[in-house]
């Protein structure tokens, strides 16, 4: 094959298979990326098959600018409608997912398909900032083989072979596992170079700072995991696995929301202080939180120290962080069952506020009621039973409490709800006899898993309840614990999948059969592993191993580690590859044969081992050791009936060396 | 001035290349002989890493770390792999092809190696040819240079790149090669008055001997025994009877001016003297007649067919070289 004229490689035409291949690959992207982009890009992604299909039928040009432009301008609007109108994270990779699909219609030489393929490595990357589970590791390899395999067909012009694509790209990636295993462990973890607004860092996930009806029943229906905790020492009782995460304490009549929220998290009255530990066991534990996005951290009752970086423990019994939760985050705490709390008279009031409007029967209902009770501690125990008693019903699936009076709809009406209509009210009910009260939202229980020795804490466990001042101190008053005394002891599933299924969605019920259930904690336990592991490794351990091994760590040793590393790496993938021949030792005879070679010169053309043996006898008249040698040797080579005599040899070669030497001398 | 420059350092690389990689009539490609460096596809992979290394560190993402690493640590493999595909490669010279000095002529080399190593599409580069690709995924493979043989003589092959940027485009490796192979050309036929000897000499003289025989119908020659084929016409019939089966050879006279001489082309240079002879070889080839060719140091006995044509073209091509 001769070209005339040389054509630099980039400017070559592609070939049908490297066509074929980057299709496969957009495929495999577009299947990746399918649950974090909006659903018509399917149609995007139909035009480039269509297109990309015409061109494998041979009509090998880039489509016409009337098509391509108004395919863009709809992609631009169809983004910014869809609602990642504004600058984030999301639109931004809406972005690149729409350019890296309309990129390809015009690649029809191989500085396209590689751009193509580049635009591919870096949309792997950014896969990760979405899922870093095994999983997500597992694609990102598959999505780098497909890669590799198309920048092969695209350089390769009309050479293509699979398996030859199949095997180099398997060989580059396994070979190049241990300069990115010592990249991980040492490459310092740098703090983000420049700040980026949370708004760009992907959706907020889990709890949110507003508890609005609704929001808690919403979460409840996903397996998803929120954390994991691992306790040093004895877990504590089942019934106390209340994780508190937010305290929400401002009610506008629809929605309780945070007054220390994610704008101010620090933002506090001057004079307020932390509660003081109190009697009673402390619990220690290590708490690995999958990304929320938000920046408080989860809790056992009652917080009283945080050991994470920028944390610290609030004086409303929370714990915030001054970032948001953007990765796996771990951090360790410790809780105490008791603390004796300040009086705060500021912080009281603002638990007191309640809207001046809206509720008003419930209100004429709570004072009525709060009259007859005699203390405060009396009228909490008087709506707990009020609960039991009345024909309040415990469900997700609750009728819609819509206006001012919501809370009075419930409370006096319907009395279908979920925990956090049970919460609200209550608090509400609290608020409105001059109580202070406030919402705490989290999760409540979770599971054991054995193989990990942790407890696993889902979605499904969201759950939201009321926190009364009695008695000069905080106490949870769980007013679910009324309605549905099983939910303290059971997750929600466990208890719904009994009494009510119906409730749970499909995804939630085919988690409950016993295999299923066992193979997920498995795999959770896999995660956790991998996140204790993998994604929240420092470089402190690696430059530990270093310090101890080679003195203290200095940029100059570590580069000069690093060539010493890929020294051996070449060496090993030299020998692997053949490109450093590995000499063969010979077997005997033909060994000796050779060495006498080295020390008396070779034969001549033709010269048989006897006419050798009597050249090398006259030319060295003292070395008498070669004719028994040679004899033995040429035995041995003519006549396969005798084995070689070894010890004969070996004593031979040592008469031999002795008569050289004795010449020498 | 920076022109000047340049082309001082592409004369110095020149002889230095020259003086590092001379020619040999075989040539084993090892660490000496290759160069190796990224390609600008390679680079801009980097600069893929290196973005991915930043969204991993404002993301603070831990597995883009390991993407980035791998990505770098993938180039670093790529410069083995492609190394791999030169080393060890043995180019030796094969046989070339005889051409009219004009044409293209082709060089075959041969492309060995110990082992069976997939080597990919190895690319020889020259501005004569453009591109050559050749594939080799076997212990050897043969690839042809087409080089337009300007002058009569021999063709070489001028020094010439072999690259290989298998398996990814990253990184390049490459060579440069000046191999002893040669095609032949002969000169390009061109007509000259040829001076005849008959013209010169005594008539007389003109033995006939001298003449040698053209199967003909003219004259009755000889007899010859029967052979298939041969027209009844001619059978000898009084040889018919003895119970011999002969025919009448019949021929025609030919001069001797079919012996063509260098000597039959006064005062020209001897370059223009193998033209003319390879202008009335051709002629004669046309023909069908016999010919010969006496020039200094050879005589070639006249002959005919195409073996015989070749073997006087290679003759006139190799005048002077061999």
């Amino acid at each position: 094959m001769s070209d005339l004229h040389y054509l630099s490689p980039y400017k070559r035409v592609i070939s049908q298979s490297a066509i074929r291949a980057l299709l496969a690959v957009q495929l495999l992207m577009y299947l990746v990326f399918l649950p974090y982009m909006p659903s018509w890009f399917l149609l995007v992604f139909i035009l480039v098959i269509f297109w990309r299909w015409r061109v494998l039928r041979g009509q090998l040009r880039k489509p016409p600018l009337w098509l391509v432009l108004p395919v863009l301008v709809a992609g631009v609007l169809g983004i910014v409608a869809s609602g990642f109108n504004r600058y984030s994270l999301d639109s931004a990779v809406a972005f690149c997912l729409l350019g890296y699909f309309m990129k390809s219609l015009e690649v029809l030489r191989r500085r396209d398909g590689v751009f193509q393929i580049y635009l591919g490595l870096f949309l792997s990357g950014v896969y990760l900032l979405y899922r870093y589970d095994p999983l997500g590791a597992v694609f990102m390899v598959l999505l780098l083989m497909a890669n590799l395999i198309a920048l092969q067909a695209v350089t390769s012009e009309l050479h293509f072979r699979w398996r030859y694509a199949v095997k180099q790209s398997s060989i580059m990636l396994i070979a190049a596992i241990p300069v990115m295993i010592a990249g991980y462990l040492f490459f310092p973890r740098i703090p983000p170079l420049w700040n980026i607004p949370n708004d760009e860092r992907g959706a907020q996930t889990g709890m949110s700072d507003e508890l609005r009806p609704g929001s808690v029943s919403d979460l409840a229906q996903s397996t998803e995991p929120a954390f994991r905790v691992q306790f040093d020492g004895d877990l504590p009782p089942r019934d106390q696995w209340y994780w508190r995460g937010n305290t929400l304490s401002e009610f506008d009549g629809d929605t309780w929301r945070a007054r220390y929220n994610g704008r101010n998290p620090f933002a506090w009255p001057r004079n307020s202080q932390l509660p003081d530990l109190g009697q009673g066991d402390q619990y220690s534990y290590t708490v690995v939180m999958e990304k929320t996005g938000q920046r408080w951290l989860y809790f056992l009752d009652w917080p009283v120290t945080i050991n994470a970086d920028d944390a610290r423990v609030l004086p409303d019994a929370r714990a915030s962080r001054q970032g948001p939760v953007n990765n796996v985050f771990r951090y360790s705490a410790v809780s105490a069952e008791t603390v004796r709390w300040r009086d705060s008279s500021a912080l009281l009031s603002n638990n007191r506020a309640l809207p001046t409007s809206g509720n008003q029967q419930l209100r004429v209902w709570a004072a009525e009621r709060y009259q007859q009770a005699e203390s405060d501690q009396a009228f909490v125990a008087d709506l707990l039973g009020f609960i039991r008693q009345q024909d309040f019903y415990y469900t997700l699936r609750p009728p819609q409490y819509l206006g001012s009076d919501s809370i009075e709809n419930f409370w006096l009406g319907e009395r279908r709800g979920f925990c956090e209509h049970y919460a609200s009210a209550l608090t509400f009910i609290m608020r409105s006899v001059g109580i202070p009260a406030r919402i705490v939202g989290g999760y409540l229980g979770g599971t054991y898993v054995p193989a990990g020795d942790y407890i696993q804490v889902r979605q499904l466990e969201a759950h939201a309840w009321v926190e009364v001042w009695l008695e000069g101190g905080w106490r949870r008053v769980d007013p679910t614990a009324a309605v549905a005394p099983g939910r303290v002891e059971m997750n929600l599933d466990e208890l719904f999948m009994a009494s009510q299924p119906d409730d749970l969605s499909v995804g939630t019920r085919i988690g409950q059969v016993a295999l299923i259930n066992r193979l997920t904690m498995m795999w959770d336990s896999l995660n956790y592993q991998w996140q204790v592991m993998v994604l929240d490794y420092n470089n402190d351990q690696a430059v530990g191993w270093f310090s101890s091994n080679f003195g203290e760590f200095s940029p100059l040793k570590a580069v000069l580690a690093l060539f010493a590393l890929l020294a051996v790496l070449a060496l090993i993938i030299g020998f692997a590859l053949g490109i450093i021949p590995i000499p063969k030792v010979r077997p005997e005879p033909y060994r000796s044969v050779a060495r006498l070679k080295r020390l008396y010169g070779a034969r001549f053309d033709g010269e048989t081992l006897r006419q050798y043996q009597q050249r090398l006898l006259a030319s060295h008249p003292q070395h008498h050791a070669l004719k028994p040698l040679l004899d033995l040797l040429e035995r041995s080579l003519y006549d396969p009936a005798t084995d070689l005599d070894r010890a004969l040899l070996r004593k031979f070669w040592q008469d031999l060396k002795q008569q050289q030497s004795g010449r020498q001398r | 001035m920076i022109s000047r420059l340049r082309r001082k350092f592409k004369n110095n690389m020149t002889q230095w290349v020259e003086k590092r990689l001379p020619q040999l009539p075989s040539v084993t490609l090892n660490q000496s002989r290759i160069f190796i460096v990224p390609t600008r596809q390679g680079l801009v992979l980097l600069i893929v890493a290196l973005l991915v290394l930043l969204l991993a560190i404002n993301f603070e993402s831990a597995l883009n770390y390991a993407l980035a690493f791998w990505l770098i640590a993938m180039l670093w493999v790529a410069v083995h792999l492609t190394y791999r595909n030169l080393s060890g490669l043995t180019l030796s010279a094969q046989a070339g092809t005889l051409v009219q000095a004009g044409d293209k002529a082709e060089v075959t080399l041969q492309l060995q190696s110990v082992r069976a190593t997939q080597r990919g599409v190895l690319e020889f580069i020259h501005e004569e040819w453009g591109s050559v690709h050749a594939e080799m995924s076997a212990k050897r493979t043969e690839v042809v240079l087409p080089i337009e043989a300007v002058n009569r003589g021999p063709v070489v092959p001028p020094r010439f790149r072999i690259e290989s940027r298998y398996p990814f485009g990253l990184i390049v490796a490459w060579s440069h090669v000046s191999i002893d192979a040669r095609a032949w050309a002969y000169p390009a036929p061109i007509r000259q008055d040829r001076v005849s000897f008959a013209a010169e000499g005594d008539e007389d003289e003109q033995s006939l001997d001298d003449h040698f025989y053209k199967e003909g119908s003219e004259d009755f020659h000889s007899l010859r025994a029967y052979q298939p084929g041969d027209p009844i016409k001619r059978l000898h019939w009084p040889g018919f009877s003895r119970d011999q089966l002969l025919v009448k050879s019949f021929s025609d006279y030919q001069s001797s001016d079919e012996f063509i001489d260098w000597e039959q082309f006064p005062g020209l240079s001897a370059e223009s003297r193998l033209a003319a002879i390879a202008f009335f070889c051709q002629e004669f080839y046309d023909r069908g007649q016999p010919f010969g060719v006496s020039m200094p140091g050879t005589v070639i006995e006249p002959g005919k067919g195409v073996e015989h044509l070749t073997r006087v073209r290679r003759l006139l091509a190799e005048y002077g070289y061999v």
